[in-house]
């Protein structure tokens, strides 16, 4: 072994780095370097020597992580031949989960009452949904809440304000149709048990009764009061009496009872002792006031309506005199005969003279 | 150092193939293990393994040549023997005497060193007993493959600065192999 002054200090000659960069780059010192750099070379060529076998213990650990995590994909699993069978039960599954979802999706829907009213009243039945007339808000056709809205339902109705603008009405017709129907329906609050329901001004047995003339509580029909849906007096008054065909449009009367009833010379809603000025009825004086009546309990007439004042400012019409009216007076054959009756005065107008003499005996 | 056909090669593994894989685990994990061996000695083959873990997980989303292939996994790698170190520290209480023989990391007997032909093993304890920025450099320069700036992106230092660390851990590496008696 050479003795290489060196080796034997154990120092590394200095040299440039040069020959040290392509040491580390390349493993091999270049031709020109400076000699004591071949134990560094040695060692690095140690470094990279080839593998051991114990160098490969965990191989196993290492492939099966790869195989867990980015192994190749399972092979597919080849697909079942479709039958008919099961053609039909993937159907009959569709077809019976889509039956399932319409069925609860109407049952929510008539639990929450927006069914039609037919159909609540099958979901009251058949799921204990509530009510048409609950659910809606209308009342529970016991009659206590109908029974209002019924009695309103004729005025309203004639006044334009029917289901077509009022809201209340909309809602009685869309839980039960026809209003008028199920007004008839409706019991009257207090009513006899077996009477009928509420009827409208305008039905055909409010105008027959009407008609007929039949009082109150007298027609076969029923009470008059309750056909037509008006409250007696001593009801709470809240509706004005209306008899049928008397409605005159545009005025719908003072409320039962709550008539303050007009003393002599005055009108109410107007100053004190001033009267208003009214149409001039036919044969009247233009201008002239019109002295009312003092109160008797009648309802008060329109003032569109024809009157007649009292004092004679108006003439009655000339017309023949006919045994109608219920007072009317009916002459005797003797004062038919005679013009006239004892005691009884003789309208000029009506039973003119009797200038041929033909009536003997008087 | 799987040469041209790394691309290949690595397509394949993400793919799926086990061949693939075998073929990158075999090029790189022998490199690992001297390097570990090193920086975490007693634990090399358990960082080992954490770092395949690591890597197989993302294998699919890697993506450049075999320059950053080997760059990527010995970063891997030296991250996971930092935890393992710490863990180490936080765990380790026993006496020095009651540790298992393989734990305590030994230096290199000079005379079995000066005795035997320099063999892989003897050079890495030669390595060992540099300073710890010198050995890293001068096994990530010459085991993993790596050039200066990657070393210096790893490290955390400058270019300059790796390239002094390895210029005196190659001086100091020759003198230990000088005074220990080399024969060549």
């Amino acid at each position: 072994m050479p003795n290489l002054p060196w080796r034997a200090s154990g120092v590394v000659p200095p040299s440039g780095d040069h020959p040290l960069d392509v040491l580390l780059t390349n493993g091999q010192l270049p031709p020109d370097a400076a000699p004591g750099l071949e134990p560094i070379e040695e060692v690095l060529a140690a470094l990279r020597a080839g593998p051991s076998a114990s160098e490969f213990s965990g191989k196993a650990r290492a492939m099966a992580e790869f195989r867990g995590t980015v192994g190749l994909p399972r092979r597919p699993v080849p697909a079942q031949p479709w039958s008919l069978v099961t053609l039909r039960q993937r159907a009959g599954f569709r077809f019976a989960a889509a039956a399932a979802a319409v069925v609860a999706g109407a049952a929510a829907v008539a639990y929450t009452g927006s069914l039609p009213a037919p159909l609540q009243k099958a979901a009251h039945i058949a799921l204990a949904a509530p009510a048409a007339h609950v659910a809606a808000g209308v009342p529970d056709g016991t009659g206590r809440r109908d029974h209002g809205l019924c009695n309103a339902y004729p005025r309203a109705s004639q006044h334009g304000r029917g289901t077509e603008q009022g809201a209340a009405f909309r809602r009685l017709q869309k839980a039960v149709g026809n209003v008028a129907a199920h007004c008839r329906t409706v019991p009257h609050a207090g009513a006899a048990p077996g009477s009928t329901g509420l009827g409208g001004a305008g039905t055909s047995a409010g105008r027959n009764a009407a008609s007929q003339g039949h009082p109150a509580g007298k027609s076969p029909h029923g009470s008059l009061h309750q056909r037509l849906g008006v409250h007696s007096g001593h009801d709470s008054g809240h509706l004005p009496r209306v008899l049928p065909g008397s409605v005159t449009r545009g005025w719908p009367g003072p409320s039962a009872g709550q008539w303050p009833g007009p003393s002599a010379g005055q009108w109410p809603g107007s100053s004190a002792g001033v009267a208003p000025r009214l149409p001039a009825a036919h044969g009247a004086r233009p201008g002239a006031a019109l002295a009312l009546r003092p109160h008797t309990g009648q309802a008060a007439r329109s003032p569109h309506a024809r009157h007649r004042p009292s004092g004679g400012a108006m003439k009655r019409p000339a017309r023949a005199r006919t045994a109608l009216s219920p007072r009317a007076h009916v002459p005797s054959h003797r004062e038919a005969a005679c013009g006239s009756a004892p005691g009884t005065q003789r309208s000029s107008q009506s039973h003119p003279p009797d200038l041929s003499g033909q009536n003997g005996g008087c | 150092m799987v040469g041209d056909e790394f691309a290949a090669v690595m397509s394949a593994a993400q793919g799926g193939s086990e061949e693939a894989f075998s073929a990158l685990w075999h090029d790189v994990n022998p490199a690992l293990l001297r390097y570990l061996r090193v920086i975490a000695p007693g634990m090399a083959e358990d960082v080992a393994a954490e770092t395949w873990s690591h890597v197989v997980r993302r294998l699919t989303s890697f993506r450049g040549d075999e320059a950053a292939w080997r760059a990527w996994l010995f970063t891997t790698a030296r991250r996971r023997a930092i935890d393992a170190a710490r863990r180490a520290a936080r765990w380790a209480a026993a006496p020095l005497e009651e540790m298992a023989a393989e734990l305590i990391p030994a230096a290199p007997d000079a005379a079995d060193v000066a005795l035997e032909n320099i063999d892989t093993e003897a050079a890495i304890a030669l390595v060992s007993a540099l300073p710890r920025l010198q050995a890293e450099v001068i096994l990530l320069r010459v085991v993993a493959g790596l050039d200066t700036d990657v070393v210096a992106r790893l490290l955390g230092r400058s270019p300059g600065a790796i390239r002094v660390a390895a210029h005196r851990g190659l001086r100091r590496l020759g003198g230990n192999v000088s005074r220990a008696g080399v024969t060549l």
